[in-house]
């Protein structure tokens, strides 16, 4: 990808990162309708009931997984930020610390599913944990998506496919991630505290 | 992604990391505690209160109870999101339409949140009593 560099005159590589990044923002726009219906069923539900349907989760596995979520945002950002400068080994390092605490997170809500399903607690037990289990398996399986891109990237990285001037799947990627971590921030809540 | 990309020193983002981190602290105790209780035993305790003839007695009773947390709960959380928008996913380097095109759909989203809210405020004060009376006149 070196030859790109000079080939193309800078505001090139902007104008291409820009589209890139536009379709990604589409992309996650779409995505937060996506969670809007689950969150606002959740809200109607919650409010409709006459007394709370709400039950006792694990706050601190729940604590847990959100430090490791927001962890895992600032290695994607330093990660995005070591790829701008070129540093590929930088950028490598951060993209496996952000995989293994995707990782962690996966681990710690299997934790947590596999508690509930010892307690023979399933999405048809009560309309909470019907919530619960569609909220959180949603979030998993975009946790899991994450997971694979940053794997393909860290390979990709690996094989000199990014220089400072072409780094557009990490950016994109990093934008993806942190919008996992942004749904975490508000199903955290709405899930295990209030 | 402007023209000229900044070169944004890790200062920043570990700024916004322990700030996230400290959001997360303040959230979780603050769901051990019964923000609605302690709003409506703080109201009276302001009216309570005389100063000469300086008084707040006026103050109406408060009492959202459990709506208290929940509206705390969600303004932290809409900060956290807030910071990593603009920070983390470099939201303040966007331009234009890739501002446009998320920022219409968050807006949309705090619609429907503040659309279905109404149902708290519906539901429960309302069409439950007029339910409940239907049932018990009817039976």
């Amino acid at each position: 990808m070196d030859n790109h560099a000079q080939e193309f005159a800078p505001s090139f590589h902007v104008e291409r990162r820009n589209l890139r990044a536009f379709g990604m923002w589409l992309f996650l726009g779409s995505e937060v309708m996506f969670f809007t219906g689950f969150f606002g069923a959740y809200i109607v539900a919650r409010s409709a009931a006459l007394e709370s349907i709400v039950r006792p989760l694990d706050k601190t596995l729940g604590a847990l997984n959100t430090l490791v979520l927001i962890t895992s945002s600032l290695t994607m950002v330093l990660a995005v930020v070591f790829s701008r400068r070129g540093d590929r080994k930088a950028t490598g390092n951060w993209l496996a610390a952000t995989f293994l605490l995707a990782c962690t997170f996966m681990v710690i809500k299997t934790v947590e599913y596999s508690a509930h399903f010892r307690e023979h607690v399933f999405p048809s037990t009560d309309i909470f944990h019907g919530f619960y289990y569609l909220l959180t398996g949603f979030h998993g399986l975009h946790v899991l998506g994450g997971m694979i891109s940053l794997g393909i990237l860290w390979v990709r990285n690996r094989r000199g496919d990014f220089d400072s001037h072409y780094n557009d799947p990490i950016e994109i990627t990093g934008l993806y991630w942190h919008f996992v971590d942004l749904v975490w921030i508000f199903l955290f809540p709405g899930l295990y505290l209030l | 992604m402007s023209e000229n990309k900044h070169e944004h020193g890790w200062g920043q983002y570990y700024l916004v990391f322990n700030a996230l981190i400290f959001l997360t602290v303040i959230t979780v105790s603050l769901s051990y505690f019964d923000l609605g209780g302690l709003l409506t035993s703080g109201v009276e305790l302001v009216r309570s209160i005389k100063l000469g003839p300086v008084s707040l007695g006026f103050l109406p009773d408060i009492e959202i109870g459990h709506g208290a947390n929940i509206l705390v709960g969600m303004i932290v959380a809409v900060i956290k999101a807030s910071l990593v928008l603009w920070f983390f996913m470099h939201q303040r380097e966007e331009e234009g339409v890739n501002r446009l095109a998320f920022g219409f759909c968050v807006a949309l989203f705090f619609l429907a949140l503040t659309v279905f809210s109404f149902d708290f405020v519906w539901l429960k004060t309302y069409a439950f009593e007029e339910l409940a009376q239907a049932a018990v006149g009817g039976g």
